[in-house]
């Protein structure tokens, strides 16, 4: 029991400290950052194709509502040390709020490492998830 | 405090192994065929029991997605002619006339020999005329994204316009194909198709060869193979029908999926995901130079007019188009060469970009014995050497020649 719970206390202390209520079909990236605000993306995993570009949206769980000078979006096969072949786009949705990241490819199966960078001024603050693709 | 990323994973191992029972089927574990169970979900049996199959639960799953075969197609719409019955014999006719090389006696299919897979069965390099990569295989060419083992195309009709201007292939001059059309039997169909010919630029009309010769060339497809029968089977839960796939086969594709990382890159119904990747081959023409496989194809298709992007595409949504907008260029790019397909592999020797490997064998063997100091040292992590045994090497080659029709 206790083992346990020294394990959901490990868990809870990785993620960032700030609170983020995250819609359903969004999930929550990790950052080493953890006075940074949360950030969510609406990736759904299953949907990916091997080879075929895909899109999705990130947005900051910021209470000001500041939004970012820059976003940069990327992704890396750890275990194969490359990262994908095309640029992916990211652009600004006032309307949502959300950045929306288009022509992501994964040309291979395996765990993919997404990167997302959020540029404010003198400060970035780098988001990841990680996710495995067949 | 701030503990180690890791730390929380470590302790869930943990808990995984010490709390949760054990799995009665690990995903490691031989499928075992139970002919009671299949008769009771109406799948098919015989009086023999089948043999066992060879592949666990997740390779099988992972066979999956090498079909089904053959795919379904949609005209291509880039180009207006593409899934024309007329267009496509126009195409034909096109791609077997000497007319389009400047000496007259070379063809297409000089060099995409219908039989010889629509490829040349040929080494290269035998002499000091020859081209220095190995012509590849036109089957399937219609699912590529990339053309050419360097990808400086985007589209199959650009791909088609290269060789009849290049002047190490059928080299006829760009200015004298609009006379070739027009003296020939070829003007009523490319009236029928473009218009008159004398309003059109010598590009366009090239433009517009090139696209008569996709045409036909996307009627270029492999059939299914005893691969597809196995893999369909799979699909199908018709185990009897399955464990007919040879246990040879069986035990290659086990390496192709696993040990072999083969399925890495060459992935999908297709086997290829019809990227580039570094397959350890010397890129070296002879002393001094050097081809620079995708690093030189995507300067050639940045600069190309003639991209799914350009105004030459005959479709107004540009579907396509992103990809050249968007391809990535990196130093990586050196030296690295387009995955080819494996359909019908067994047909389409020689094999790697340069042709330099005369069999399945041998090109097995290169994978096996691979010298990674060949390899980009800040290139992919993939390829190793396997230390494939004879056996191993000849269970490999059976897999391969059971992806040919």
């Amino acid at each position: 029991m206790i083992f346990s719970a020294a394990c959901v206390t490990a868990e809870a202390l990785t993620f960032v400290g700030k609170s983020c209520e995250v819609p359903e079909d969004w999930s929550l990236l990790e950052t080493t950052q953890k006075e940074s605000a949360a950030a969510i993306i609406d990736l759904q995993t299953d949907a990916i194709i091997l080879g075929q570009p895909f899109s999705f949206k990130f947005t900051l769980c910021d209470e000001t509502d500041s939004v970012p000078d820059r976003i940069t979006a990327n992704a890396t096969m750890p275990a194969h040390q490359h990262g994908m072949n095309y640029t992916p786009t990211v652009t600004f949705d006032e309307a949502s709020n959300n950045f929306e990241i288009e022509d992501f490819l994964f040309h291979m199966p395996g765990e993919w490492e997404i990167t997302i960078s959020s540029y404010q001024g003198e400060a970035v603050t780098h988001y990841t998830k990680i996710i495995a693709v067949n | 405090m701030r503990l180690p990323r890791y730390y929380f994973r470590i302790c869930l191992y943990l808990l995984l192994f010490f709390i949760l029972p054990k799995s009665p089927l690990a995903a490691t574990s031989n499928v075992e065929i139970d002919l009671n169970s299949a008769k009771d979900k109406g799948l098919s049996s015989t009086e023999n029991p089948p043999k066992q199959l060879l592949l666990n639960e997740q390779q099988l799953s992972q066979v999956l997605a090498n079909g089904p075969w053959p795919l379904t197609v949609k005209p291509d719409p880039s180009n207006r002619l593409s899934g024309n019955d007329e267009a496509i014999e126009f195409g034909r006719r096109l791609f077997f006339s000497t007319r389009l090389s400047g000496d007259n006696t070379k063809s297409c299919v000089s060099c995409h020999a219908p039989e010889e897979a629509f490829a040349s069965g040929r080494v290269i390099k035998k002499d000091p005329t020859d081209l220095d990569r190995n012509t590849p295989s036109l089957f399937n060419v219609r699912h590529n994204r990339w053309f050419g083992w360097d990808g400086s195309n985007d589209n199959l009709w650009a791909q088609s316009m290269r060789p009849i201007v290049s002047n190490r292939e059928m080299n006829l001059p760009i200015q004298k194909l609009r006379e070739v059309i027009s003296e020939s039997t070829f003007l009523a169909p490319y009236r029928s198709f473009f218009g008159e010919i004398s309003e059109h630029s010598d590009d366009l009309v090239l433009v517009n060869v090139g696209k008569a010769l996709a045409a036909f060339q996307e009627t270029i497809v492999t059939k299914k193979t005893p691969f597809d029968n196995f893999r369909d089977a799979v699909a199908n839960k018709d185990w009897n029908q399955a464990s007919k796939y040879p246990e040879s086969a069986q035990r290659g594709l086990s390496l192709f999926l696993g040990r072999g990382n083969c399925s890495f890159c060459h992935s999908g119904p297709l086997f290829t995901n019809g990227e580039f990747h570094d397959a350890g081959v010397p890129y070296f023409i002879r002393p001094g130079v050097v081809d620079k496989g995708r690093h030189q194809g995507i300067i050639n298709l940045k600069q190309s007019p003639f991209t799914l992007a350009s105004d030459y595409s005959d479709d107004p949504k540009k579907s396509g188009a992103w990809a050249v907008e968007k391809v990535a260029t990196s130093h990586a790019n050196f030296g690295i060469f387009r995955v080819p397909g494996l359909r019908n592999v067994a047909k389409t020797a020689p094999y790697m970009h340069n042709g330099s490997l005369t069999t399945l064998e041998a090109v097995v063997d290169h994978y096996s014995n691979i010298n990674i100091e060949r390899l980009h040292a800040d290139g992919e992590a993939i390829l190793k050497p396997l230390g494939l045994t004879k056996q191993e090497v000849q269970d490999l080659v059976n897999f391969l020649e059971s992806l040919s029709d």
